[in-house]
């Protein structure tokens, strides 16, 4: 019962969050920052996340295919692909349901157990409006930033691990990669991303946003939000790969 | 003009208190007093509909506030000012932001309108320096106080003060009362003032509301009160009187 | 403002490298225009957008978009990385390279005028090395059979000569080529004898010439015409050799060859086996006959009785 009783509530955060759109000028200032705290602050574990994937993919990629009969070119494309189908949306995402989610959770948690989400409402803001919308959007355009920086170092890093391992050259690591790379795939990575970060963020909101029992009631609500985002991320990777493939 | 008629709430099975009916007249100050955990909070967060009650209704200027659209009372609701226990700043900006807030958001007045009346405000409330301070670094009077000014700063009708000087030392105590009544007497505000405070009760009230055993067990003028014959009351008010 | 700039650079760097990534992945130069044209095809088997376009054996580009047009051919646009661009009528084969991949293989043409950027050069579907070998299958196929075709009738005519006493001929040819070759011998061993005769009579005559005067001129002049006469009889002789050598050649060739009875009887070991087995199986019979003559009287009493 827990459960429907805690996606209705969520559903009606949705909706009160999209209720009051009208004033979306008045989050221009969240948005933004916003935007700084989701995308450009988490830039460098992204990124981090990207080459190491990438490199780790390479290398074990090489070391799984050592028959003759298979070109290094199929690391190449292995690896490509991987990381836009896959890894740098799923990667991604769960590395920024740990960083975006717990913030944010933690952001709305503190809020609400001190009491400024009253304050808010008490001054006649659509707090769910205010808190949410901003930071829902601001993932809407900053997944796919971050997804473009995830894939491109996840390629650069597969790359580079291919090249100083002296496993595969870069003309076959390149071949490999061009000759199986689809447009179709960025898409598909792209969506991806962007159903995590809404995801991630809405899934963290609606924990923080009904945190209660001080700073104890943060910690848990946290610690959902985070746990709960990781399964609904994978849960929607599976979706998604069923739905759009 | 507030008016509470037949209120009640329960958090699942917990009664809080049923059948609060209460008013209190424009420019007056009415203090709620009860024991910690009795409710008062909960009944000031009605006020403004922060909470919905199970039964009953607020009526302000005759107006049932649980049945204005969502739109209607955020309007309604920036009459009010609310300081909070905590005092509730936002801690993303500093103290200063804090005050500017509302401005922000629910005026068009200009930067350097709004930098005056956000001083006019801190002048107020005695911290015309606090500058660009985090509100991390500020005290818990000087927060409170800051709360104070971020309350006013819309000219509300309704002041509402939940817990104004649990936690403060006495002089810092004193110094938020004589602002309640500043503001009581001098903008002609509305106050209601949640506290268990028997002392600033006696320095701010007009009236006062005393909840006790899920229920408003006792309510009338601060006069009446000191000579009221109650029982649990009196030996509230008395409680009180050995602290200091 | 500080943080809008921030965010106003992350997005915009995140577009760039986006695209200039996607330009690269999908190898459309990074910066320039790109250089597209189209091939229109009947059919385009593994042909989709990312597959290689080939020149002279180089990746020169890559397909960008398989379409169907009109009338129901398919339209395969190609971008090329390339800075040349492709004559006019250059013909684009589709071919299956590796057994399975698909690629595409475009041969330029010689003409001048170049196809601008969008143009069209021809598209046609080409079966690769599995066609090839195919075809090459096929018509080894077909020279095999011939082959069986001639060989067993040439078998067949040489049954038929041996079958009609082929044999002897053969023998008799052998015996005259063996009379031919020692008539030969016989005419070489006589007219050696004579070559050397004549030489020393020769000799002779060049010394009586030397002890002879001017007034025995008219004698020389006749010595020279009879030695004139015997020269054109050597002629005819060496002729004779010469011609007779030729015709040796000829008949050793042909045997070596394996034309005629001759040569097949030398060169081609089935025939021998052919031969060996057919002597066996008359031996065979003639011991049957002598074995078991009733068994054949028994045939031969009712061949009377009819």
């Amino acid at each position: 019962m827990q459960v429907f009783y805690d996606f209705g509530r969520y559903c009606q955060l949705l909706y009160q969050a999209i209720r009051s759109s009208s004033e979306l000028k008045s989050y221009y200032r969240n948005f933004v920052s916003e935007m700084i705290k989701t995308g450009y602050d988490s830039l460098p574990i992204v990124i981090l996340a990207g080459v190491f994937t990438g490199a780790v993919l390479s290398i074990q990629t090489s070391y799984q295919l050592v028959s003759a009969l298979i070109p290094k070119s199929t690391i190449g494309a292995i690896v490509t692909q991987s990381i836009i189908i896959e890894l740098a949306a799923v990667i991604s995402g769960l590395v920024l349901a740990g960083r975006v989610g717990a913030r944010i959770a933690t952001e709305l948690g503190t809020m609400r157990v001190s009491e400024q989400i009253d304050a808010l409402e008490s001054m006649g803001f659509n707090s769910v409006s205010f808190l949410v919308v901003p930071r829902v959007l601001a993932s809407f355009v900053m997944f796919p930033v971050l997804y473009i920086a995830a894939a491109t170092t996840g390629v650069g890093g597969g790359l580079l691990a291919g090249i100083v391992t002296g496993q595969v050259p870069a003309a076959d690591f390149l071949l490999g990669a061009r000759t199986f790379f689809l447009p179709w795939d960025i898409i598909f990575g792209m969506t991806k991303s962007i159903v995590f970060g809404f995801i991630i963020t809405s899934i963290s909101c609606y924990k923080g946003y009904y945190a209660s029992g001080g700073a104890e009631g943060v910690g848990t609500a946290t610690t959902n939000a985070t746990v709960l985002s990781c399964i609904f991320i994978l849960l929607a990777d599976l979706m998604l790969a069923i739905i759009l493939l | 003009m507030i008016e509470v008629k037949n209120l009640s709430k329960s958090f699942g099975d917990n009664l809080v208190w049923k059948d609060v009916s209460l008013s209190v007249p424009n420019g007056e100050t009415l203090a709620i007093i009860g024991k910690s955990g009795c409710g008062k909070s909960v009944l000031m967060k009605h006020l403004n509909a922060l909470m919905k009650p199970d039964e009953g209704v607020v009526l302000l200027d005759g107006q049932n506030i649980f049945e204005l659209s969502y739109v209607d009372l955020r309007i309604q609701r920036q009459r009010f000012g609310f300081l909070f226990q905590g005092a509730a700043l936002f801690d993303s900006i500093s103290a200063f932001e804090n005050v500017a807030f509302p401005l922000r958001y629910f005026t068009k007045k200009k930067e350097d309108e709004i930098r005056k009346r956000v001083l006019e405000c801190l002048e107020m409330v005695n911290l015309a320096d606090i500058g660009d301070k985090s509100t991390a670094e500020l005290s818990g009077g000087m927060r409170k106080r800051v709360g104070l000014a971020r309350a006013i700063v819309l000219e509300p009708d309704y002041l509402l003060y939940d817990e104004p000087t649990s936690g403060l030392d006495p002089e810092t105590s004193n110094e938020i009362n004589e602002l309640i009544v500043h503001f009581s007497d001098n903008l002609n505000i509305t106050s209601i003032v949640v506290t268990h405070d028997m002392h600033s009760v006696l320095e701010i009230a007009d009236y006062a509301a005393f909840l006790d055993e899920q229920k408003l067990s006792w309510h009338g003028t601060v006069q009446e009160m000191t000579k009221s014959d109650h029982k649990r009351l009196n030996s509230f008010i008395r409680a009180s009187e050995y602290q200091i | 403002m500080k943080n809008e700039y921030k965010v106003g650079i992350t997005i915009l760097v995140a577009i760039i490298v986006g695209i200039l990534g996607y330009r690269f992945m999908a190898e459309i130069p990074l910066f320039s225009q790109t250089y597209e044209v189209y091939a229109d095809f009947d059919r385009v088997d593994g042909v989709v957008s990312g597959t290689s376009v080939f020149m002279q054996g180089v990746k020169v580009g890559s397909v960008r978009r398989v379409e169907f047009v009109d009338n129901d051919s398919l339209r395969v646009d190609m971008t090329f990385n390339m800075d040349r661009k492709l004559p006019e009528g250059s013909i684009a084969y589709i071919r299956t390279v590796q057994v399975l991949d698909t690629a595409i293989e475009i041969e330029r043409s010689s003409s001048t005028t170049m196809v601008e950027s969008g143009g069209r050069i021809i598209g046609r579907y080409d079966e690769g090395i599995m066609g090839t070998v195919r075809e090459i299958g096929e018509s080894a196929g077909r020279n095999i059979e011939s082959s069986t075709e001639k060989l067993s009738d040439v078998l067949g005519r040489i049954d038929l000569v041996l079958e009609e006493g082929g044999e002897n001929d053969i023998r008799q040819t052998l015996s005259g080529l063996n009379n031919t070759i020692s008539g030969v011998e016989r005419i070489l061993d006589a007219r050696g004898q004579d070559i050397e005769d004549s030489i020393i009579h020769l000799r002779n005559t060049l010394q009586t010439i030397d002890g002879l005067t001017s007034d025995q001129q008219e004698q020389i002049e006749n010595i020279i015409a009879n030695l004139e006469s015997t020269t054109s009889q050597f002629d005819s002789v060496a002729k004779e050799i010469d011609e007779l050598s030729v015709e040796l050649n000829e008949v050793m060739r042909k045997i070596n060859q394996g034309d005629g009875s001759m040569g097949k009887l030398i060169n081609d070991p089935s025939l021998y086996n052919n031969l060996d087995s057919l002597s066996y199986n008359l031996n065979e019979l003639i011991k049957n006959i002598n074995e078991n003559p009733r068994d054949f009287l028994k045939h031969l009493r009712l061949i009377d009785i009819f």
